[in-house]
C-alpha cells in the first residue's frame, strides 16, 4: 500500500520539474503521480493533503503541461479526463486489495503471531506473562476478535468506504445508447460509473466546469 | 422484477455441459424471489433457469435431530419456508437491496448449486437502476467466491432486453416492445416506471417510487387487525391472502378467507379491507404513468398510450389493467391501453441478463478478488 504522504513545498516540486524537463511529457508524468497521490492521500483519510495537492500544486502543473503540450485542448481534455478516471479506478481497486489484505491479517496472520507470542510468554491483557506495549496489546487483543467485533478492522473498512460514498446511481449518463447495442450500453454504464468515482475523489473537476 | 415468494419452480433444461467450460449466468436478485438462469459461452440452451425465494432460514438453537432435512443448519427458498417454524427467517435483501451482508452472500453460494458445474462463473446480476456505490459494491462482496466475474447492470435494462424478442423483429405485426413503451415494474420494495423510446432509459426517463407490494401487505394487515383485533396473522399468512385475492376497482363483498386463529378455524370476510389495502398503490402508479407521459415527446404519446406495460409481482392485482386503463380513459387520455406481460414476468430479467452475458466483450467483465 502507498507510503504516508509527505508535506511537499509546491513551488520546490514545480521548479524541479521545470528545471529537468522542460518537456510536456516530464509535466505530464508528474501530474499523474500528484494526481494519484491526491487520491491516495483522500483514500487514507488525509482529506486536507489531498486538497492541498489538488488545490495547490496540480492546477498548475496542468496549466505548464497544457502550455507545453503539442495537442489541441479537445485532446488535452480528454487525455486528462481519461487520466482522473483510470487513476481513480486504480485505487478504487487498490482499496479492495488493502480491504483484502487486512482481512487477511485480522482473520488469520495476526491470531497466529498472537497465539506464538502466548507460547511465548507475553500476555496483551491480564496479569500473567511478560506485559506488551499497550499499542501492540490492543492490537492483538483485537486480532483474536472477529471481524464484526475487530474495531481495527472495521476502521480500515471504514476508510475504504470514503472512496465510494453512496449517492451515484447507475446510468449511461449523458449517452443515449440503442437497446440493440448491448456492449455499448455496458460501456457507457461502467464509463459512467468510473466518472462517477473520479468525480467524487477528485476535487479537480471545478478544472473542467 | 420481484414477486412475493411461493414455491421453487425448477424447469426442465438442456444437456449437462463439461466442467472445462466457462458459465455464463443471468441473475436477477428480487427481494422476495430470484431468477437464475445459465448456460455455456457460445450455447443458447439453457442449462439452469430456476426461481428460488429469496429467503435464508438460520435453524434455531437447541433443535432436535431429525427435524430438519439432513439437520442442516441453514436453509434456503422453499425448504426455508417449509420449515419456518424451526428457524430464524432473514431476507437477504429488502426494496431489491442487500440489507444483510451474511445472508446475501450465504444465498449467493446457495444459488450456486443450482448452476451447472465448469471452470469459471460470470454473471450479469441485475441491480435496481436506484441502487448507489455501496448497494452495487455489497452486491460484488456477497458473490464472491460465487461467481469469477461480473457485471451489474439496472433492472430496467434487463427487463427491456429480456422482454424483446429479436428473433420476431422481422415478423410482420410483430410491435418491438421497445421502441415505445412505458413499463411500470410493481416490486417488492418500490414500483418502478420506465420510459423506453428506443434507448436504454437514462435517469430522467424512470420513476422510481417507493411503495409496492410490502407496503400492500402492511396496509392489509393493518386492515386485517381493524377488523378482527384477535386475528395477528403472520405476514406470510397476509401475503397468501393478497396473492390470491388482491384486487383493485369495484368493491367486492364476497371474500371470505379460513384462518386459524388462536388454534381455532375461523372465517374473515375481509373483501373491502382487501380491497382498501391497493388503493394507494394505484393512486401513485397513475400519478407516475401521467408524470412519465408528460416527459415523452408529444409525437410519441399516441403510440406510447398503446404500450403501457405492468409487471412485477404487482402486476398480479386482479384488474390491474384494465382499472388503471379506465382511470386514463376518464382523465382524458385517448384510447390508452395497458397489458400485463404475464405469469412468466419473472423471467424477463434473467433473460436480459444472459442476453448481455453473451454480447459482453472479454475488458466488460469485471473480476472479482476473492
Amino acid at each position: 500500500m502507498a507510503a504516508q504522504t509527505q508535506h511537499r513545498d509546491p513551488v520546490e516540486i514545480i521548479s524541479k520539474t521545470a528545471q529537468t524537463s522542460g518537456i510536456s511529457e516530464d509535466y505530464w508524468n508528474e501530474l499523474v503521480e500528484l494526481f494519484r497521490e491526491a487520491c491516495l492521500s483522500y483514500h487514507e483519510g488525509h482529506e486536507s493533503e489531498a486538497k492541498k495537492l489538488a488545490i495547490d500544486i496540480l492546477p498548475e502543473l496542468i496549466r505548464r503541461w497544457s502550455k507545453a503540450s503539442p495537442e489541441n485542448s479537445d485532446e488535452k481534455r480528454l487525455r486528462l479526463q481519461n487520466m482522473f478516471i483510470e487513476e481513480s479506478r486504480r485505487i478504487a481497486d487498490a482499496g479492495i486489495i488493502q480491504r483484502m489484505i487486512v482481512n487477511r491479517l485480522s482473520e488469520r496472520v495476526l491470531p497466529s503471531i498472537m497465539n506464538e507470542l502466548k507460547q511465548r510468554g507475553f500476555a496483551p491483557t491480564g496479569n500473567s506473562g511478560k506485559k506488551l506495549p499497550k499499542n501492540t496489546a490492543d492490537l492483538l487483543e483485537q486480532a483474536e476478535k472477529p471481524p464484526e467485533e475487530n474495531k481495527l478492522l472495521q476502521k480500515a473498512m471504514e476508510k475504504n468506504r470514503a472512496i465510494t460514498p453512496g449517492g451515484a446511481t447507475l446510468s449511461t449518463g449523458k449517452r443515449k445508447v440503442p437497446v440493440g447495442d448491448v456492449s455499448g450500453m455496458i460501456d457507457a454504464l461502467q464509463g459512467s460509473e468510473y466518472k462517477s468515482m473520479a468525480q467524487q475523489i477528485s476535487p479537480l473537476r471545478s478544472l473542467f466546469e | 422484477m420481484e414477486e412475493n415468494a411461493t414455491e421453487t419452480t425448477p424447469i426442465p433444461t438442456m444437456s449437462s455441459n463439461t466442467a472445462a467450460e466457462t458459465i455464463l449466468v443471468g441473475f436477477d436478485w428480487g427481494t422476495n424471489s430470484s431468477c437464475i438462469m445459465a448456460s455455456t459461452t457460445g450455447s443458447n440452451d439453457l442449462l439452469t433457469n430456476e426461481i428460488i425465494p429469496s429467503i435464508v432460514g438460520y435453524a434455531k438453537e437447541g433443535l432436535l435431530e431429525g427435524i430438519l432435512p439432513s439437520d442442516k443448519t441453514v436453509l434456503f427458498g422453499k425448504e426455508a419456508l417449509k420449515y419456518r417454524i424451526y428457524c430464524q427467517l432473514q431476507r437477504p435483501m429488502r426494496n431489491g437491496v442487500i440489507d444483510d451482508l451474511k445472508s446475501a452472500s450465504d444465498y449467493a453460494g446457495h444459488i450456486k448449486e443450482h448452476l451447472p458445474e465448469g471452470r469459471e462463473y460470470r454473471a450479469v446480476i441485475g441491480v435496481p437502476a436506484r441502487a448507489d456505490q455501496i448497494a452495487r459494491e455489497n452486491v460484488r462482496t456477497a458473490v464472491k467466491g460465487v461467481f469469477d466475474k461480473v457485471i451489474l447492470i439496472p433492472e430496467p435494462f434487463l427487463a427491456a432486453l429480456g422482454y424483446r424478442d429479436e428473433s420476431r423483429l422481422k415478423e410482420d405485426g410483430y410491435i418491438d416492445p421497445v421502441n415505445n413503451s412505458l413499463f411500470i415494474d410493481i416490486g417488492a420494495g418500490s414500483s418502478d416506471l420506465c420510459l423506453v423510446q428506443g434507448y436504454y432509459p437514462q435517469p430522467d426517463d424512470q420513476i422510481s417510487i417507493p411503495y409496492a407490494g410490502d407496503a400492500v401487505d402492511a396496509e392489509l394487515s393493518k386492515e386485517i387487525l381493524q377488523k378482527y383485533p384477535d386475528s395477528d396473522l403472520s405476514i406470510h399468512s397476509v401475503i397468501e391472502i393478497k396473492e390470491e385475492h388482491a384486487y383493485m376497482g369495484p368493491q367486492k363483498s364476497d371474500i371470505i378467507v379460513k384462518k386459524i386463529i388462536g388454534g381455532k378455524p375461523r372465517t374473515l370476510d375481509i373483501g373491502y379491507e382487501i380491497g382498501q389495502s391497493t388503493l394507494t398503490l394505484l393512486d401513485l402508479i397513475f400519478e407516475g404513468v401521467k408524470q412519465e407521459i408528460a416527459k415523452a415527446n408529444p409525437d410519441s404519446v399516441p403510440e406510447l398510450l398503446q404500450n403501457i406495460v405492468l409487471t412485477g409481482g404487482g402486476s398480479q392485482i386482479k384488474n390491474f389493467a384494465e382499472v388503471l386503463q379506465k382511470m386514463l380513459e376518464d382523465d382524458g387520455y385517448e384510447q390508452p391501453k395497458v397489458r400485463i406481460i404475464g405469469e412468466n414476468y419473472k423471467e424477463f430479467v434473467a433473460k436480459g441478463a444472459m442476453k448481455a452475458a453473451r454480447a459482453a466483450k472479454e475488458r466488460q467483465w469485471q473480476t472479482l478478488i476473492d
